[in-house]
């Protein structure tokens, strides 16, 4: 930059536009020492799959984490050695270090909403939970192991729960059950879609900045799990009106009392009228006579339906995350192989 | 500094400096030298002579146009060295991501914040590039190798072209413009630095403006020697003294 003696900016070396004054070459060219100032624009929402296939978001950069036949970093992915018998343990002292250089690099925390998919029965999806960092605005969504799971994979289970557990990270559990359980077909042609998973990712991802904002205040007030129920296509020849099927959804919680639920969120895709009932529905649900909850919201957007199919999803920050159903898995494991113990690699 | 070093004109009226104006001229058949005449009749001998009095010229010659290519592959090597790292940025700053992963591993192992890492790589790679070119000018100042009007010519071209490099990089309208305006002001005929690469523009503007004024910067340099005793132009390096009349100090 061209400084007259005065300071000034100026586009002459003999007289300054302001005052008249010659250049001050020792002053301009210091400020050649300099770089001009950027910021790098790193993507807004960041998607991480874990052990699962990526879902299908424009908006968003996806990463993915996977056992190949190398060890390789990318913009994209991010492979470890594939090695048969490996357990979460083996593959997470070995490549700890690389993958939170990797996670650096790719600017994921950065952005400004983080969203993991993960498949903690994977033996792979220790590593990314043992490796991240506490950050703003971030959210997983655990497919979890269940009752019927065998005991490696609910230890490998129990292992990455308990580290989302200890780090208080925002949580979605989803355990493999209840996605058997899920109405799964989409309206698509009138074809029907039975990657159940996809569907309800898919649809969490279409609000991912709310349900982000969401958990995260919710994890202000101390509520860090949260599990949920949905239906997707649901019809009016099936449950007459909206507020049925809502109210159905409930039953699906089976042993969950309504004092272990702390705060409740509706997310639907409906028409207006649809969202009108939902909204009702929900509010006579979830009213303060019923249930003092923390907080409770709701979030729609248009659903353009031929035959007035409306999706919801209803989600539930609970007191705490269970893990009771996959302790026996876990103990056997751990008690055999003490590395395969969470306090081996606790942080 | 004045704009006039640049002109034509100050160009024409330097180059008069290597004439042989001052020496001993041949008339006729016969050489003055102070009280006394030397008469040579054969050609050949006549221009032998007069080489050897424009021997210390040459060399000075020589010297001066060596000194000056120093002085202006430093000035290069400086643009050059903010050319590379601006354009690394650039990329930095169009996909960090992309940057990243092409950059040598050492650099971002157990770095938290691997743009500002890089960042701070090419600022410091650019101020020791700067500092550098700085300090070299002063040195040969100093040491009478170049006068201070030739280094002031070259911090007028580096001012010009790093203006230039930070307006195409910030890719602003108006800084383009104003830096189209400051090299203009120093010998770019047609000042269009929008649409170039940082590395084209370091070397187009170089390579013009250098050869626009590399003559004047040789003769300026030139004029660093011209003897307070005798007014005579060719004496600059070394001892001090002038070479046509022994006596003087050459002065800036």
């Amino acid at each position: 930059m061209l400084k007259c003696v005065n300071g000034h900016q100026t586009t002459s070396f003999t007289k300054c536009e302001r005052c008249g004054q010659q250049a001050d070459l020792e002053k301009s060219l210091d400020t050649l020492s300099d770089i001009p100032e950027f910021q790098a624009p790193w993507t807004d929402t960041m998607i991480l799959t874990v052990g699962l296939p990526s879902p299908i978001e424009a908006n968003a950069w996806h990463l993915q984490v996977k056992p190949a036949e190398s060890p390789q970093e990318t913009e994209q992915e991010f492979t470890f050695k594939s090695v048969s018998g490996e357990t979460w343990h083996d593959i997470a002292t070995e490549n700890q270090q690389r993958f939170q250089q990797w996670l650096t690099n790719t600017g994921f925390y950065q952005a400004k909403y983080k969203f993991i998919i993960t498949d903690t029965t994977n033996p792979s999806a220790v590593l990314p939970i043992l490796s991240l960092k506490n950050s703003e605005n971030l959210a997983i969504f655990a497919l979890t192991a269940d009752a019927q799971a065998n005991s490696l994979e609910q230890n490998t289970s129990y292992v990455a729960l308990d580290y989302i557990k200890k780090k208080k990270m925002p949580l979605i559990n989803c355990p493999k059950s209840l996605l058997e359980n899920l109405t799964s077909c989409i309206e698509d042609n009138l074809t029907v879609n039975t990657d159940t998973l996809n569907v309800v990712t898919t649809f969490l991802i279409g609000f991912l900045r709310d349900l982000i904002d969401i958990m995260n205040r919710d994890s202000k007030l101390g509520v860090w799990s949260h599990t949920f129920t949905a239906c997707f296509s649901a019809s009016d020849l099936v449950y007459s009106n909206p507020s049925v099927a809502l109210s159905m959804q409930q039953e699906t919680f089976g042993s969950l009392k309504r004092e272990d639920i702390h705060t409740a969120y509706l997310f639907g895709r409906a028409d207006q009228n649809q969202q009108e009932v939902l909204r009702k529905a929900f509010g006579k649900q979830f009213s303060d006579k019923k249930a003092r909850l923390l907080n409770k919201g709701v979030t729609f957007s248009d659903k353009q339906s031929t035959y007035r199919l409306y999706d919801l999803l209803l989600l539930l920050g609970v007191k705490e995350l269970n893990l009771t159903d996959i302790e026996t898995g876990y103990n056997l494991v751990a008690s055999r192989n003490a590395d395969l113990g969470v306090k081996a690699d606790e942080n | 500094m004045d704009k006039h070093l640049f002109s034509k004109e100050e160009k024409t009226l330097t180059n008069a400096k290597y004439t042989t104006k001052g020496f001993p001229q041949f008339q006729n058949d016969e050489l003055p030298l102070g009280t006394v005449f030397v008469y040579i009749t054969s050609t050949q001998d006549k221009q032998e002579i007069m080489n050897i009095f424009a021997k210390p010229l040459t060399e000075l010659k020589n010297k001066t146009i060596e000194n000056v290519g120093q002085a202006e592959n430093a000035l290069k090597q400086m643009l050059d060295t903010r050319a590379a790292s601006l354009e690394n940025l650039a990329s930095l700053r169009e996909n960090p991501r992309k940057t990243l992963f092409s950059t040598a591993p050492g650099l971002l192992a157990n770095n938290e914040n691997p743009v500002e890492a890089v960042k701070q790589q090419h600022k410091a790679t650019v101020n020791s590039s700067v500092t550098s070119f700085k300090e070299n000018m002063k040195t040969w100042v100093t040491n009478k190798l170049l006068t201070q009007e030739t280094s002031d010519a070259l911090y007028q071209i580096a001012i010009a072209v790093g203006t230039a490099q930070d307006a195409l990089f910030q890719g602003k309208e108006t800084d383009i413009q104003a830096a189209d305006t400051i090299l203009h002001s120093i010998g770019m005929t047609e000042p269009t630095i929008a649409g170039l690469t940082q590395k084209a523009m370091a070397q187009t503007l170089m390579d013009e403006l250098t050869s626009n004024v590399h003559q004047t910067l040789i003769n300026n340099t030139v004029g660093a020697a011209k003897c307070e005793k005798c007014g005579k132009y060719f004496q600059v390096t070394g001892e001090g003294k002038c070479t046509f009349c022994h006596l003087g100090i050459g002065s800036g």
